[in-house]
């Protein structure tokens, strides 16, 4: 994607799809985990839950294809629609934590003081992932 | 750059973060936090501004394919009023209506999206306003 190579901004798009990953995987492989219960058991939730992997392994895809292996995904596909999949990858990352925590702020299940740390951790990770989909847009390159 | 070390020092701090807070929450009364229903709120109307953030994102983006200026004051102040009044109301009727807070979630974000494109098409349909290409 038509994102800089290596340095910081690398560095922060690792640091944003492991949450992600991370999150996204203890949801599905720990059905008793914090992050499982306070999704419930929506139809709604378990998309988000899916979609969010997904775009987490496309850009762990583009991470070490591009970044680390210095190529593209598709070469032939137009550098700006790459740049709005890229914008939109990210943006859709922030909206899954967002969301997670209004879930969880909304939910019933365990304590409220646990449900209040883990849903502003949710909320702390979302906001760093919407500053970094904000400069990916910005990227003049 | 110093953008980019910023953002890379809130997800790091995220983590640290949260164990503090676990730390700090064993001291603090159950009675503080309530029924969270604030905290449903704010997030709320984050999840709703985000969506408006993200159409202003792509008209950014489909402005600068086309090579026009683009203002992000005005265009932020604007997507984001209309995102949050519309979430406003979105939250308000999903709450009456005893949705999910997930469905109510989902609805903040296609609302808040769409409300900002909606606003966009009357602009240009009715008013003539110009718009970039592909916005």
């Amino acid at each position: 994607m038509n994102i800089p190579r290596g340095g910081y901004p690398m560095a922060a798009r690792f640091a944003a799809l492991t949450a992600a990953t991370g999150t996204a995987a203890v949801t599905i492989l720990l059905p008793m985990s914090s992050a499982a219960r306070s999704m419930g058991n929506s139809i709604l939730g378990e998309i988000l839950v899916w979609l969010t992997l997904a775009a987490t392994l496309l850009g762990w895809a583009d991470l070490i294809l591009h970044d680390i292996f210095g190529r593209l995904i598709l070469p032939s596909l137009d550098m700006h629609l790459r740049h709005r999949v890229c914008v939109f990858l990210y943006h859709w990352l922030t909206a899954a934590w967002f969301l997670r925590a209004m879930v969880l702020f909304g939910s019933t299940t365990g304590q409220p003081i646990e449900r209040f740390v883990i849903g502003s951790w949710y909320v702390w990770t979302g906001i760093s992932t919407a500053i970094l989909a904000v400069l990916i847009a910005l990227d003049d390159r | 750059m110093i953008p980019s070390i910023i953002s890379l020092l809130l997800l790091l701090a995220g983590l640290p973060l949260a164990w503090a807070g676990v730390e700090v929450a064993r001291t603090i009364g159950v009675d503080m936090i309530g029924s969270l229903a604030w905290a449903h709120a704010i997030v709320s109307a984050m999840i709703a501004a985000w969506s408006g953030m993200a159409a202003t994102l792509g008209r950014k983006l489909a402005a600068k394919k086309a090579g026009q200026p683009f203002f992000w004051l005005d265009e932020v102040l604007r997507d984001g009023f209309v995102s949050v009044t519309i979430g406003a109301a979105g939250y308000w009727l999903g709450s009456a209506q005893g949705f999910t807070s997930m469905q109510v979630g989902t609805g903040l974000l296609v609302g808040g999206y769409a409300g900002v494109r909606a606003l966009d098409w009357a602009a240009d349909k009715w008013f003539g306003a110009k718009q970039p290409p592909g916005a």
